[in-house]
């Protein structure tokens, strides 16, 4: 007798497909939707682990699209501490798709950001990067132009790019409940001060996760209806959680939704894939191999075997792209190589 | 040894005493070379030596026995110092007033975007202490200071030629060279000096008729070496300033 499962692929059993196969073996996890040519600008954006993402695609000869270029001639390790070069441009860690909007809206509207600023022995804070100028601003003139400049840099990064990768990584957030607005990290970790009155934590379910991240998708589309969106969510776990839960369980209740949701997405809209990242390190098949001894941090081993699944996956279904990358001038910053990662998250470790 | 141009006499400090200015660099010394031989050599009372070498070589100057020389073994670097200065095999600080190090410093003309506004006061700073932190001229001159507390000036790459697109007054440049005496050299008792002003075009460039083989076959000119003429100015430039300053 005949039933659906007789035509199935074997990557649909699991016996065949993982349990008969060495980890590094399984291959075939992602069936992208887009191929991504080397010519094809990327602009990448989200939590830490969307850090490594644009050094992998250099890496291969891909073009990482850097819209705001680091001043000449600053050390490497310099661009990463004044925040250059981690995301495509300046907007440091974009943990929730709720702060991802948040930036769309500036994107769209860059006169109607809000005026809070935080000070700390005479240097100036933007409480929406607060460690994106390692001691702060010489005045608030200069915090708010900096600003206005990464608002004009993430504007082009999405109107020039071909492709938007966007790594969701909390749930967790903290808002100022007078004004509306998300801040990327708690106050008064990083810098300002925390008012019990004002701040708010707030901790997104489903539908707040997927009508933010709808918003989002839906200003990025505004201000370029060509690009395509790729996301995925980050395999690193909490390194603190506000709610009540232990750690470890707010870390699954929280990713377990980003993965809802961008699965979701990716199935309704044929402009949005979904890259599982995630699934490659947390899978138990690879027995948590990825991580450091603090089980928390993932391994370059582990990111370069996930960037290698991204990109046999494009060359198996789409061929290895022909003809090499059009050659830029060397002064171009999106040719320029970089790697390693900066995390505003970490702060919070210090005061766990 | 060659002698400075005429030209330089009212630039000339209160003692009418002769200067002997040491020049050190790699292939951009050859224009101040130039420069002062197409001047003249009416002026007794500058004397110049140059110690020019490639640029690899040039940085294996070291600092010993309170001189810069080459190190045991190093017959080339000997060689290329001793045909610039005439047979001398090392630079003894006793036996000049004053130093200019000049090149070992490609990409100064990326620099001055550095001074836009899109970059914050601190973000600048870093930029400019990190480029000169690891440009061999910055190396180099700290060997001299190292060794002697005459006053030790150096200069850059010239700006990269270029015709006349998008010309403006090269005030970033000034705040640069500004920027960069204040953070890096003055600290260390060297002063980094600008290329003459009126060479400049675009704000960043060389004016391009200054570039060596200019006018003449444009497959041969070299847009990053400057000319007699360019030699000329820059060196009557700093000696305005330094011989000022003695």
């Amino acid at each position: 007798m005949k039933h659906p499962y007789m035509s199935l692929p074997a990557c649909s059993f699991w016996k065949s497909s993982v349990a008969s196969l060495k980890p590094a073996k399984i291959n075939g996890l992602w069936d992208p939707k887009f191929q991504i040519l080397p010519d094809d600008r990327v602009s990448t954006y989200g939590s830490c682990f969307a850090q490594h993402i644009g050094n992998a695609l250099i890496k291969r000869g891909y073009t990482w699209f850097r819209s705001e270029p680091a001043p000449f001639g600053m050390t490497k390790e310099n661009k990463k501490k004044f925040g250059y070069n981690l995301f495509s441009s300046r907007t440091t860690n974009i943990y929730t798709p709720s702060l991802l909007n948040q930036w769309a809206g500036w994107a769209m509207d860059p006169d109607h950001t809000p005026d809070e600023v935080w000070q700390k022995n005479g240097r100036f804070f933007d409480p929406f990067r607060p460690r994106v100028e390692p001691d702060g601003f010489a005045s608030l003139a200069e915090m708010r132009s900096a600003r206005d400049t990464t608002i004009r840099a993430f504007h082009k990064s999405i109107s020039k790019a071909r492709f938007f990768v966007f790594t969701l990584g909390l749930t967790e957030r903290w808002v100022n409940s007078a004004e509306y607005y998300e801040y990327s990290i708690c106050p008064g970790t990083a810098a300002g001060s925390f008012d019990p009155a004002i701040h708010r934590f707030d901790n997104m379910d489903y539908a707040s996760v997927s009508e933010s991240l709808k918003s989002a998708l839906t200003r990025l589309r505004r201000i370029n209806p060509e690009i395509k969106i790729i996301l995925t969510v980050s395999p690193v776990p909490l390194i603190a959680t506000a709610s009540d839960a232990h750690v470890l369980v707010a870390t699954m209740h929280s990713k377990s939704i980003l993965r809802a949701v961008a699965g979701q997405f990716a199935l309704e809209y044929d402009d949005v894939d979904y890259f599982p990242s995630y699934e490659i390190i947390n899978s138990p098949v690879f027995k948590g191999r990825f991580f450091e001894s603090d089980q928390r941090s993932v391994t370059s081993k582990g990111v370069e075997f996930v960037m290698s699944s991204f990109f046999a996956r494009q060359n198996d279904k789409f061929g290895k792209p022909s003809g090499k990358k059009s050659r830029k001038k060397p002064n171009d910053p999106s040719v320029r190589d970089d790697d390693g990662t900066v995390c505003d998250e970490e702060i919070l470790g210090a005061f766990g | 040894m060659m002698t400075a141009p005429s030209a330089t006499k009212k630039f000339w400090g209160p003692s009418d005493k002769m200067k002997r200015l040491c020049i050190i660099g790699n292939s951009h010394t050859v224009a101040l070379k130039r420069g002062s031989v197409k001047a003249g050599t009416g002026n007794p009372r500058l004397e110049i030596t140059f110690f020019s070498a490639s640029q690899g070589q040039t940085l294996k100057l070291e600092a010993v026995n309170n001189t810069l020389r080459p190190l045991p073994g190093n017959a080339k670097l000997l060689r290329e110092i001793g045909k610039s200065s005439n047979g001398l095999t090392k630079i003894d600080p006793e036996q000049y007033d004053l130093f200019l190090v000049m090149g070992l410093s490609k990409d100064v003309t990326k620099m001055v975007g550095v001074m836009r506004d899109a970059y914050s006061g601190a973000a600048r700073a870093q930029a400019i202490r990190d480029f000169w932190e690891q440009a061999p001229l910055t190396v180099l001159a700290r060997r001299l200071v190292s060794i002697t507390s005459k006053p030790v000036y150096v200069g850059h790459n010239p700006l990269v030629a270029s015709k006349k697109l998008n010309d403006q007054a090269p005030e970033n440049y000034v705040r640069f060279i500004a920027l960069s005496n204040e953070l890096v050299f003055n600290p260390d008792r060297i002063t980094l000096l600008a290329q003459p002003l009126e060479t400049i075009v675009n704000g960043k460039n060389t004016r391009v008729r200054f570039a060596r083989g200019y006018g003449q076959n444009n497959k041969k000119m070299d847009g990053k070496h400057m000319d007699d003429a360019f030699g000329k100015l820059w060196l009557e430039s700093m000696l305005k300033t330094a011989l000022a300053d003695l």
